[in-house]
């Protein structure tokens, strides 16, 4: 009797033991490391592509690319594409970085395109797609230039963009209608249009205005007044000391005490905005053209169905726009030529008028190409919708704060700074400016 | 006497051993390390990196060998079985315990990233940056104060839950048992429960309930005022459960005379407690006191789920900042490390003050 | 029989109020878990309506449905993660608790206190100070994309090492040396004698073990980086990350799916597992 638990014991550890064991086959690092022949491409390469596109019109549209891809050039070529979602961006970065250190290295990582980019770019991990387009002879004038900011590092190229995007500001229109208010859809508002706009929009139970904790929108600010977030070398922060930093939190510190902002929440700020402009309680929001998809469902979902507007963001001065959205790069560390191969022809089929237009019409991203801007179904969805092609008209305006070795960490604080501020109005702007410049001190060198 | 000389030269001999491992496996830590300068070191000397380890191994076992000729007797007749049996555990606790503290506190004389964890060695820089982030100075305040608040408020109120539900009546069993539920939940699903019955929203429960009782709403996860305190108090409410039954089953232990022989005494009740209940379950309140003070300052899974640190820095963590700073965006793995060196002497400084200080006081 | 009654009717009254407040105290720590519940079981738009329904108007569906049939979450795959991690750990720990436990209970050897000393020293030393190096070292092993991660570092159990002790401890010495005159091997003694004797203590280990891993959110989060290997815990982190709003009918609807199984085991074991955690737990 005891034998056989005994027995039964070992067996059930053994079992465990495959059971854990067998788990892994897609990501073993064996894969990566079996000499690749690149002479013979019927050899079937699988790869991985981490993303941060999670449930709604995003998900599906990365689905539906990658299966068209296996169906077609990934048959023909014997490569499998398999995409694995891993969260929001910060996610995705962490769990390439952990990845690449543990050797099972996906072979593209979508990435937040400036911070995301830059950390990727500074471990020397990914590789030089400049001699992949080289080698192909692939046009790189059809990208839009505007949307290269971050992708080279140290004059190569390292990302391409992809799911990229500009924040616009979205508005209630059945709100603006019933004030008698026009807002053009090719330009922007003036700050102090704005203000009196969302004054006016403000009443019970709605809140005309509220904008999130995200370095996004301050830096388009300072940007306005004609200052950054970062200087060119990313050591310090300009706006700091001249002044403009003050002036843009004094002015969302007003905004709040006027009432007609409602201060951010801790958690999921974003998702709760797009939650709280669905049901008609936040009149205008700031929020990236590549929500477009997800926040026209939702506001035919939940509750009253109202008609939405979209414009340009209001500014201090000439009119701007931070662009955002996620950069796609290869990893090289860890993958074989043959995986990098491969994963480059996944990643021109991404950039494929037809992939391109397709991911914008379906889920409001700006086109990576100017090939895509052009195509029938973008030109077609334009003339039908005007609003949809604001994101890309803004891309005219597009600027980028130069990217900064110490970002993460900054931004880190700059929010918390910002949280104490607006979500509590326990600190001034000027205390709010005064600890920042502690921070500095802490987190620049020099 | 000669037992005795037997045993001193084992002993001496296991330290020397465990001496020479600590510096072989120092020794190959830095050789793998091309910025440090390599040329001289004694083990390159003697003849291979390995050197210091083989001969701390071979020094090891026979201190073993000769120190078990002087344990007596026992159990056994094959003297190396005992070893045989522990081994397992050993090796499971070398590899996941000890030599992770080591590694940590030697990854904190380094700047690196989890790619690369030693790019440069820096020595005390770490703990000087330290010193300096107002967010590692924020964070180890708020863990402080959440320790401080949670332990007393857990011990308390698990004391006079414990009084309250000690009779042997239906009602209290269940009570207990509806109370105790709650120890038995992922800290995080409770986590998430609470941040949704504290939604600070019109559809949060919580301030629903409240206003029945004209209360105006409260922000509690969005206002530094509050925050931590509903952190703790879904804490508390996770945890009392336990410890109510920890002390119900010590106080069940009293032996029946000695309260008979109070009662017949006339001893008021308070005096009953202070005098035989508070001493009699005087162990287990000290078990009690020391694993919750090392777990609360570990708490890491409610802060994250709840508040993520806000708002502004007012829940931020130690667990927290080691895991952003280690391996979150921030990834600087040095810093990390050397604030888990510091977290772990917060833990070991307040066990050790414990006994030191209370455990004259207490009852075995 | 009327003064029987009569007194009895009074200490009713006596105990009333406190009663009452027991009862209350009761609903505050049952409240949470019927809001999960209720709110698992309305539909999102009703689940951020006002005013607040305390029982869902429309039973919906929706959350479990949509968690189910999601395209990033794949619920039996973090199921069968979570199995495989919860029983592997058990399994492991017993494997090398038992006797290491049989040593320190039974055995007199050089070093012993030390020995020792080194479990004592794993009870104090929190898991958010050894993660960084055991990833390292698991990312050198190249193991990271499997469940050993998950597994393996808690494999010595020091808190049931330390329990485990204290009941083989009270096993009498007789028992043993009546087996050994028969000639009974070490590991006959081990699995015949001394582990059915401490069978209640093996339980609430087992039973520790379980709640333990099943619960454990820290770990995973800092051991994995793909879903292939992630527990239910971090599901609900993955339908938090749902693109629009906070759904929270989909949170609990993943919370209960948590829940459900620890809630089950706790009703089937009913009186065992709280007198596993008290009785055996601080002694």
């Amino acid at each position: 009797m005891k034998k056989r638990i005994a027995l039964a014991l070992c067996v059930l550890l053994v079992l465990s033991c495959t059971a854990c064991g067998g788990k892994p086959s897609s990501s073993a690092p064996a894969d990566s490391s079996t000499p690749s022949e690149s002479s013979a491409p019927a050899e079937n390469v699988t790869i991985e592509i981490w993303h941060p596109r999670g449930a709604g019109a995003n998900g599906e549209m990365i689905a539906s690319s990658v299966e068209e891809f296996n169906k077609t050039v990934g048959a023909e070529k014997g490569i499998t594409v398999k995409e694995v979602f891993q969260g929001g961006y910060a996610e995705v970065v962490t769990a390439t970085m952990n990845a690449v250190a543990a050797g099972t290295s996906p072979e593209i990582a979508v990435v937040e395109n400036s911070t995301g980019t830059t950390t990727l770019s500074g471990e020397g991990i990914l590789a030089d797609i400049g001699a992949l387009i080289e080698r192909d002879g692939w046009d790189l004038e059809n990208v839009q230039s505007g949307l290269l900011t971050y992708c080279y590092r140290d004059g190569k190229l390292i990302a391409m963009p992809y799911i990229r995007s500009t924040p616009v500001m979205y508005y209630n229109k059945t709100m603006t209608d019933a004030l008698g208010v026009d807002i053009p859809i090719d330009g922007a508002l003036s700050i102090e249009d704005f203000e009196s706009l969302c004054k006016s929009l403000t009443k019970d139970g709605v809140y005309g205005f509220s904008l999130q904790n995200n370095t996004w929108y301050t830096q388009n600010f300072f940007y306005q007044l004609g200052s950054n977030m970062y200087d060119e070398a990313g050591t310090s922060c300009p706006a700091l000391e001249d002044g403009v930093m003050l002036k843009v939190f004094t002015a969302w510190d007003g905004w709040i005490k006027d009432g007609w902002c409602q201060p951010f929440v801790s958690t999921n700020d974003e998702a709760y905005l797009e939650e709280q402009f669905s049901l008609g309680k936040i009149a205008c929001i700031f929020d990236s053209t590549g929500k477009m998809g997800n926040i026209f469902g939702a506001v035919k979902d939940l509750g009253d169905p109202f008609e939405i507007g979209i414009t340009f963001l209001p500014t201090f001065g000439e009119p701007s726009c931070p662009t955002g959205g996620g950069n796609m790069a290869i990893i090289e560390k860890g993958n074989s030529e043959a995986d990098i191969d491969a994963a480059w022809e996944f990643m021109k089929f991404l950039l494929t008028p037809e992939q391109d237009a397709l991911n914008h019409v379906n889920t409001g991203y700006v086109p990576s190409t100017k090939a895509a801007a052009s195509a029938e179904i973008v030109q077609e969805l334009w003339a039908n919708e005007p609003y949809r092609q604001v994101g890309f008209n803004q891309l005219a305006y597009a600027q980028d704060a130069p990217s900064s070795d110490y970002g993460a960490e900054w931004g880190t604080a700059f929010g918390s700074v910002v949280s104490s501020m607006i979500q509590e109005g326990s600190i001034s702007p000027e205390e709010a400016v005064e600890q920042l410049r502690t921070e500095a001190k802490n987190i620049f060198p020099g | 006497m000669k037992r005795m000389r037997v045993k001193f030269l084992a002993v001496s001999g296991s330290v020397l051993s465990v001496l020479l491992l600590l510096g072989g496996a120092l020794l190959i830590k830095i050789a793998g390390i091309s910025d440090i300068p390599q040329a001289g070191f004694p083990g390159a000397l003697l003849g291979g990196r390995y050197f210091l380890i083989i001969l701390g191994v071979v020094l090891g076992v026979a201190s073993t060998c000769l120190g078990s000729t002087a344990v007596e007797g026992g159990l056994q007749k094959k003297r190396y079985f005992p070893y045989l049996l522990i081994a397992p555990a050993m090796v499971f606790l070398l590899i996941f315990v000890v030599y992770p503290i080591l590694n940590v506190l030697f990854l904190s004389f380094f700047r690196g990233s989890v790619q690369n964890p030693t790019k440069e060695f820096v020595g005390l820089k770490n703990y000087i940056a330290l010193s300096e982030k107002s967010q590692f100075i924020v964070s180890v305040k708020n863990t402080f104060f959440y320790a401080a608040i949670f332990v007393t408020l857990v011990i308390v109120c698990s004391l006079l839950m414990a009084l309250w539900l000690f009779d042997d009546r239906k009602i209290n069993k269940f009570s207990q048992t509806a109370v105790f539920t709650p120890h038995l939940i992922a800290t995080v699903s409770c986590a998430f429960i609470w941040r949704w019955i504290m939604d600070f929203n019109d559809y949060g429960v919580l301030n629903t309930v409240l206003s029945l009782f004209g209360i105006s709403p409260v922000p509690w996860l969005e206002s530094s005022k509050t925050a931590m305190w509903a952190i703790i108090v879904m804490n508390v409410w996770k945890n009392i459960g336990y410890y109510t039954l920890i002390l119900i089953a010590a106080m069940k232990n009293i032996p029946a005379e000695i309260f008979e022989a109070a009662v017949l005494d006339n001893a008021s009740r308070t005096k009953r407690f202070f005098k035989i209940i508070l001493p009699m379950i005087s162990p287990q309140l000290f078990v009690t006191l020391i694993l919750l003070t090392i777990g609360s300052f570990n708490v890491f899974d409610s802060v994250n789920a709840m508040t993520a640190g806000g708002p502004g820095s007012s829940t931020e963590v130690i667990a927290r900042f080691i895991y952003l700073f280690a391996f979150g965006n921030v990834n600087s793995l040095g810093l990390g490390c050397s604030a888990a060196v510091f977290l772990m002497s917060i833990q070991l400084v307040l066990t050790a003050a414990y006994f030191k200080l209370l455990a004259r006081r207490v009852h075995y | 029989m009327q003064e029987e009654a009569r007194r009895c009717l009074r200490r009713f009254i006596r105990r009333l109020p406190g009663d009452l407040l027991k009862l209350a105290i009761v609903l505050c720590f049952v409240f949470p878990f019927y809001w999960m519940i209720c709110t698992a079981f309305k539909s999102y738009a009703e689940a951020i309506r006002v005013p607040v329904t305390f029982w869902p108007e429309q039973f919906s569906t929706d959350g479990i449905t949509s968690i189910l049939g999601a395209r990033n979450v794949d619920v039996l795959q973090y199921l069968t993660n979570s199995v495989l991690i919860t029983f592997g750990t058990i399994l492991l720990q017993m494997i090398i608790l038992i006797p290491a436990a049989y040593a320190f209970a039974r055995f007199r050897f050089f070093g012993k206190n030390v020995y020792f000393a080194l479990v004592l020293l794993a009870l104090m030393i929190p898991m958010q100070v050894t993660y960084i190096t055991v990833y390292l070292t698991m990312a050198d092993w190249n193991l990271l994309g499997t469940l050993w991660p998950q597994i393996l570092p808690h494999g010595a159990n020091a808190f049931g090492i330390f329990l485990l002790r204290q009941g083989f401890k009270q096993v009498p010495d007789e028992i043993i040396e009546s087996a050994q005159m028969d000639s009974a091997s070490q590991l006959q003694i081990i699995l015949q004698i001394m582990v059915p004797m401490c069978k209640s203590s093996i339980l609430t280990i087992m039973l520790f073990s379980f709640v333990g891993t099943w619960n454990n959110y820290f770990w995973p989060l800092v051991m994995t980086n793909s879903e292939a290997v992630r527990p239910l815990t971090m599901m609900l982190v993955r339908v938090l990350d749902s693109e629009l709003g906070t759904r929270w009918n989909e949170i609990m609807a993943a919370n209960l799916l948590i829940v459900i199984p620890v809630l089950l085991v706790y009703v089937f074991t009913s009186g065992k597992i709280i007198k596993a955690f008290t009785y055996n737990g601080i002694k």
